[in-house]
This record gives C-alpha cells, sequence and structure tokens, in this order.
C-alpha cells in the first residue's frame, strides 16, 4: 500500500497523509492492528518534515484512528474503520454555523462575531 | 615451500578475483543497462551525456588492469625472491592485505561517483508527488534473525576469546583488536539503520527493488561482519599457538572472502533484468 502527497497541492500536507491514510483504512488495505510506519521513517520517505507527520499521526490518534504502542511502534486502531467515517471538521462546521445564525439573528455584526471569536482563541492560547 | 606454494595459488585467485572477474562483470552490468535503457528512452536514468560515463568505464577498466598487472608483477617477485617464508624474519604477511586495499580502490572510486549520479539525480527530479509504502521497516523483515544473532554471538565470542589468550586482562594488542572490530560493527550497525530509515537516495527506484537493496545491504554487512570475526580469531588464535606461518595466507582469503560476500552477493542477488527500469523511461507517469 503506497501513499502519495503532492508538495504543490493547496491541501496542507498533514491534511492529505490524514486523509490518505483514512482512506487507507476506509478501504481495508490497512486493518485494524496493522502496523503503521515511524514518524521518522515516512518523514524520510516523503522527504518531509517530521513535524509534519507527527502533526498527522496526532490528529489520527487524536480521532482514534491510529493508537501508539511506545516503543512497539504505531498501530492501525482496533475502532479504526468507524472512527474514519466521524469527520471532526464537519461537525466543528455545523456547530459555529449554528451558532453564527444565532447571532446574526440576535442583530450581532459579522465583525463583532470575528473579534469575540479571536479574543475567545487568543484566551484560551494563552 | 608448502606455505610458499599455498600462498602463490591463493594470492592469485585474490588478483584474478577483485582486479579481473568482479570487475568485468560490473563492466558488463554497466554495458547492459546502457545497451538496453538508452538515454534517448530513458533520460532519468543519466544525468551527464553518455561519453562521459563511457570515459568514467574506460577509466575504471584501466585502472583495474593496472593493479592486475601490478598484481602479477609482485607475485612472480615474490616468487622468484621470497625464498622460504619465514613469519619470524619478514613481514611479507601484510603484503596480501596492503595489495587487497588498493584492489578494492577502483570499487571505492565507483560507489562514490554512484553517490554522486544519485545526488544529481535528486537535483534534477521535478515532480512534486511523492510516494511512501504505509508498511514499517523492520530489522528482521529484511535480515534472518539467525544470522544476525551469529554476527552477535561471534562478536562476543572474539572478545571473551582475546581475554582467555590474555589471561583475562586488557593488554594494548586485545584493546587494539577488540576496538577494531567494535569499531567496524558500529559503522555496520549505523549503515543499517541509514539503510532501513533514512533517505531515499535514488527518487525513481521502485519500492520492491529498493527493498530487495536493504535486504542484501543488511545481509551483507552481517555476513561481512561474521568473516571480521572469523578471521580476527583466527588471526589470534593462529598467533597465541605459533601458526603464524599460516597468517600470509589467511591475510590474502580474508580479502577474497570479504569480495565475495560483499560485491559478489550483490552481483549474485541482484539480477539487472529484475530490476524495475520503466521509472526511469521519458514518459513514466508521475
Amino acid at each position: 500500500m503506497e501513499i502519495i502527497v503532492n508538495i504543490d497541492d493547496p491541501i496542507p500536507l498533514f491534511a492529505q497523509l490524514v486523509a490518505q491514510i483514512k482512506q487507507a483504512i476506509a478501504s481495508d488495505s490497512k486493518k485494524p492492528g496493522d502496523p503503521l510506519p515511524s514518524i521518522r521513517q515516512l518523514a524520510n520517505d516523503l522527504e518531509l518534515n517530521s513535524k509534519t507527520v507527527a502533526k498527522a499521526y496526532r490528529l489520527l490518534e487524536r480521532d482514534a484512528v491510529i493508537q501508539t504502542r511506545g516503543y512497539r511502534g504505531t498501530f492501525v486502531h482496533p475502532d479504526a474503520k468507524a472512527n474514519c467515517s466521524i469527520d471532526l471538521n464537519a461537525w466543528v462546521n455545523q456547530q459555529l454555523s449554528v451558532s453564527i445564525s444565532s447571532f446574526r439573528n440576535a442583530g450581532v455584526t459579522d465583525s463583532e462575531i470575528r473579534i469575540a471569536f479571536a479574543n475567545l482563541m487568543n484566551e484560551r492560547n494563552k | 615451500m608448502t606455505i610458499n606454494l599455498l600462498f602463490i595459488l591463493v594470492f592469485l585467485c585474490q588478483i584474478i578475483l577483485i582486479s579481473y572477474v568482479y570487475p568485468r562483470q560490473l563492466l558488463r552490468r554497466m554495458g547492459y543497462v546502457i545497451n538496453n535503457y538508452p538515454p534517448q528512452n530513458y533520460a532519468k536514468l543519466y544525468t551527464g551525456s553518455l561519453d562521459t560515463i563511457q570515459k568514467g568505464q574506460a577509466k575504471y577498466r584501466l585502472f583495474n588492469h593496472i593493479i592486475l598487472a601490478c598484481g602479477l608483477g609482485v607475485l612472480l617477485l615474490y616468487g622468484l625472491f621470497a625464498g622460504d617464508y619465514d613469519p619470524q624474519h619478514t613481514r611479507l604477511e601484510a603484503l596480501p592485505l596492503a595489495f587487497g586495499m588498493l584492489q578494492f580502490i577502483p570499487l571505492a572510486l565507483l560507489e562514490i561517483s554512484g553517490f554522486r549520479e544519485l545526488r544529481l539525480m535528486r537535483i534534477n527530479d521535478t515532480r512534486t508527488a511523492r510516494h511512501a509504502e504505509l508498511s514499517p521497516r523492520r530489522l528482521f523483515d529484511f535480515i534472518s534473525p539467525i544470522l544476525f544473532g551469529f554476527a552477535l554471538v561471534l562478536y562476543v565470542t572474539f572478545i571473551l576469546f582475546v581475554l582467555y589468550v590474555n589471561q583475562w586482562t586488557w593488554v594494548f594488542d586485545a584493546v587494539v583488536t577488540v576496538s577494531a572490530l567494535s569499531l567496524s560493527n558500529g559503522l555496520f550497525v549505523a549503515l543499517g539503520v541509514w539503510k532501513l530509515y533514512g533517505r531515499k537516495l535514488n527518487p525513481y527506484q521502485d519500492s520492491r527493488d529498493r527493498n530487495k537493496e536493504i535486504s542484501l545491504s543488511l545481509h551483507s554487512m552481517a555476513t561481512v561482519s561474521i568473516v571480521i570475526s572469523i578471521f580476527l580469531l583466527v588471526t589470534v588464535a593462529f598467533q597465541t599457538y605459533a601458526l603464524d606461518q599460516f597468517e600470509i595466507v589467511l591475510n590474502s582469503l580474508y580479502w577474497q572472502l570479504i569480495a565475495v560476500f560483499g560485491i559478489g552477493a550483490m552481483l549474485r542477488s541482484i539480477k539487472i533484468e529484475d530490476i524495475n527500469f520503466d521509472n526511469y523511461k521519458n514518459d513514466a507517469p508521475v
């Protein structure tokens, strides 16, 4: 099973990696418990920064698509196939659009929504 | 006299094997690639002009012929003037070792030129799509645990043997030989890790060919480590049990075994006809 990333694609490299690994699991090319390459191996093979691959693996681990078992390496999560279909990005978009609609209905302007959102995000990042 | 005759035969084998047989096979492989995968159709395979490559081949052939002639000359002089070999009064046992180093110089130059070619190939590669296998490369997928274990056991055996013959004390000679073996094994480990997890040198290499190459490299390094351990073990044993007269023969056999398990193994295992050259085609898909 080969994955391909395109450095000229407007989609960020880590997102391409996440999508392709999920696709490999969804198409049964990778089954639960199958081992995955180490961050270093994948980064070297794709000539990417290891931080990019680490970010993709972190997101996949958060979504319970892969799991890291210490020094033994990284494996496909037992519930990976079901978790692959859950799209957190779509869920965030849906939740935000509901909230934004209710703010607009209450008369809040777009710039006020943006400022409030930015302030909250900045506070969380502090 | 018997040792002399034996040495002349073994040294003749060393000269012919490393400076004639293997260079000839390598040149034949290069010729096969140029004839079957010409620059007109396989431009990605060539970073320079065909003329430059052919000049390099001619230099490699000439260098090996000169070494071959020197070797035969040295052998003739040895046969005429060496008389009876006496390990107590001559230093001739270093002759096959020193000559072996000289014989490997063209091969080392060929390797360096290969690395340069691959670097240029990577620079010239303008593709934006990058491929990787979604499977981990693990040591024992490429090399048998028995072979690896045997190399490890021989390394430990050598250390214990050196200590045993020196009454379990670290004398200077023991430290030198153990350090030499440890350094060469350390180098093999570093090279092995680099081969397994390091950057892909040839951007167009098929993943199956790459796996084959990794397997061969690891196998070859483990075998060479075993040969070095055995060579050092036997050398120490010869010196301890007053069998020095065989050392000159052993030194010549050492290089031959290194060549057989190194370059010879590569020539035997990787058949040029089995390598996938489609990726180097002018119209190869990205």
